[in-house]
């Protein structure tokens, strides 16, 4: 009888584990996926250093603009991707600093990188005051409360007279594509290590604590306000950082460019179509979409923005998870097969 | 006697025009393992609630370690001072579980894309531990896996798991906050014979560490084997407590369970009340 009664309970206790080995399988894949991911990253760095070196001014000005994008979705990833908030107002910070240092650098002759780290800085401060009030909110409400301080930002610039009253400002000229380059390369470098930092932390922890049940998290000790409103304003320095080099970049701002909103939308595709919730995918996302949009326009200059439209529900309806998580889960492409079939394409 | 580690006194808690809870006490000795029963809608869960912050108490006092959880500063207040009162009680929510009062929730909310340790590791990060660093809280972590039986599936995503291996990460993540009291939600509803033993054992060796143990349960089998007091409520409030045998015959617990006119019937016929109320677990499930 012992004999017998020996394997029943093991089997029972293999029954309680329906992943099985397959689940343990399929995050090894994921480590190592990550780790190639993260190989790539670091091999591409160094050729990217060395781009200026051979590239053309089209090249320069193409990279420099993904940089400056891939720092914005970066950002968001930390409060929409690890935090799980979808903040709809980014624009508001990129163009905040990308004011702040223009004002800086105009009427108190500042120079560059002291101007744009100030610009982060009064940004971090701004998404703090902000975040207070507008985090107490949960999904669409939240979405919709951003999106109120973006507009809310850009009528305040508009019509306040410290910022020009709509007159666009122009910043001293500075013809020097290198510089802007490495500025971009340099922020892109520190906004990613920040991720990774945050990833591995007992802040990042509380932060997926909180998007996957926020009661629970409350609960069990997490300070969700805090945690949120250090998320949110982190965000909102590293777009305070971009906004302040894309000002200095393009030497003249108005608030319809700073602030606009498809800005907004834009990059938070990107680090959706990339991957969100990981440190690099927002990067892949935004050089995925920048290639997109490149090829389009010149292929076919009248259609483009239908066809980026149509590019970007296809990728939303068949991999809503990112490529990142496309990659790295080992049947992930079974579920891609399920929603082309789901969706009858 | 034991000192009370855990009180509550006259709380009331009303959500709009529905009263949850009306006067309702109870003490929590240190070291016991005090069972909460009553039927669907007692307000046992809310109970729960109202202890630790997600729903703070309208009226009356919390107690851990004799101090006001709420400081009296909920419920009477009214208009604009209300809503900043409530604020700042929902604020401090997050400071209960740091003290050192931990619960499972009877709907499970597992951390889903979290692998099952990364989601105890959450509890030793936080919790009273209060770890600064992760590896740290991930040792504790495999502790605790390892105590309730879950290290063989420490690496699955937490939404892999079976209804019984949620219920043990409930547990687990409660356990790793290394809390002083442990509120538990029905950690046994929808769990087989076996499981159920295991679960009961399991139930007693944590308080056998130590904790305190509060347990709200509709398994009479389980929570009369388990628990050294049981407290009953109805309607929000609580109509009776004692030893688990004595508390099983008290005719108003039969009447609340099953009505005026079939506790009659049960008390003039003689039946064993204790077989009766055996079976409300597979009505309730």
């Amino acid at each position: 009888m012992a004999d017998t009664a020996e394997p029943l309970v093991r089997r029972s206790s293999e029954q309680e584990s329906p992943a099985g080995p397959g689940a343990k399988k399929r995050r090894t894949t994921a480590t190592i996926v990550d780790r190639v991911l993260l190989i790539c990253a670091l091999v591409s760095l160094p050729i990217m250093v060395l781009v200026p070196l051979h590239a053309t001014g089209y090249w320069m000005n193409l990279l420099t603009e993904l940089f400056i994008l891939s720092i914005l979705a970066t950002a968001w990833n930390i409060i929409g991707g690890y935090t799980g908030y979808a903040a709809f107002g980014n624009v508001a910070f990129f163009g905040g600093g990308a004011y702040v240092t223009a004002e800086l650098m105009t009427r108190g002759a500042w120079s560059f990188i002291p101007a744009m780290l100030a610009g982060g800085l009064a940004m971090l401060l701004y998404g703090a005051i902000v975040g207070l009030p507008v985090l107490r909110l949960r999904g669409h409400y939240f979405a919709i409360a951003t999106l109120g301080v973006a507009i809310m930002t850009r009528e305040l610039t508009n019509n306040l007279a410290i910022f020009g009253a709509s007159q666009p400002i122009n910043l001293p000229l500075k013809n020097d594509p290198n510089l802007f380059y490495y500025v971009a390369l340099g922020l892109l470098v520190v906004s990613i290590i920040v991720t990774y930092l945050i990833a591995r932390s007992k802040l990042g922890f509380g932060l997926v604590a909180i998007r996957e049940n926020e009661d629970a998290a409350l609960v069990m000790g997490i300070n969700t306000t805090m945690y949120k409103v250090v998320a949110f304003a982190l965000n909102a320095l590293l777009c305070g950082l971009a906004g302040g080099l894309y000002a200095y970049w393009h030497s003249t701002i108005d608030p319809p460019t700073v602030f606009d909103l498809t800005t907004n939308v834009r990059l938070i595709i990107m680090a959706v179509l990339g991957g969100i919730g990981t440190p690099l995918g927002p990067v892949i996302g935004a050089a995925l979409l920048t290639f997109i949009q490149e090829t389009l326009w010149k292929n076919f200059t009248n259609l483009h923005a239908v066809l980026f439209g149509a590019a970007i529900v296809v990728v939303v309806l068949l991999m809503p998870r990112g490529i990142v998580y496309l990659v790295r889960q080992k049947f992930a492409w079974r579920i891609f097969v399920r929603n082309l079939r789901q969706y009858r394409v | 006697m034991t000192e009370v580690v855990l009180a509550a006194e006259h709380v009331s808690k009303v959500f709009g025009g529905v009263t949850a809870l009306r006067d309702a006490s109870f003490e929590l000795r240190r070291g016991e393992i005090l069972g909460l029963i009553g039927p669907n809608g007692a307000g046992k869960t809310t109970l729960i609630n109202t202890i630790t912050g997600v729903d703070p108490p309208t009226t009356g006092r919390i107690l851990f370690h004799g101090k006001d959880l709420y400081g009296g500063g909920s419920g009477e207040s009214r208009g604009l001072m209300r809503g900043v009162s409530s604020v700042l009680t929902k604020t401090r929510a997050y400071r209960i579980g740091q003290m050192g009062i931990a619960r499972t929730w009877q709907v499970v909310k597992p951390f889903q894309n979290m692998s099952v340790r990364e989601n105890v590791t959450v509890g030793a990060l936080f919790g009273t531990g209060n770890r600064g660093s992760v590896s740290a809280a991930a040792a504790k972590a495999d502790e605790v896996l390892e105590f309730v039986g879950l290290s063989r599936v420490g690496d699955h995503a937490a939404d892999a798991l079976t209804i019984a291996d949620r219920k043990r990460l409930e547990l687990a993540k409660a356990l790793a906050m290394e809390p002083e009291v442990l509120l538990l939600d029905e950690v046994m509803a929808g769990l087989n014979l076996v499981e159920i033993e295991g679960a009961m054992d399991l139930v007693r060796r944590v308080r056998e560490s130590g904790v305190s143990v509060m347990i709200i349960e509709h398994v009479m089998k389980a929570i009369m084997g388990v628990s050294d007091r049981v407290f009953v409520m109805d309607a929000g409030a609580n109509i009776a407590e004692g030893k688990p045998a004595e508390v099983i015959n008290n005719p108003l617990v039969i009447e609340a369970y099953l009505g005026k006119r079939y506790a009659q019937k049960v008390l003039d016929e003689g039946i064993d009340p204790a077989a009766i109320v055996g079976i409300e677990p597979e009505i309730h499930a």
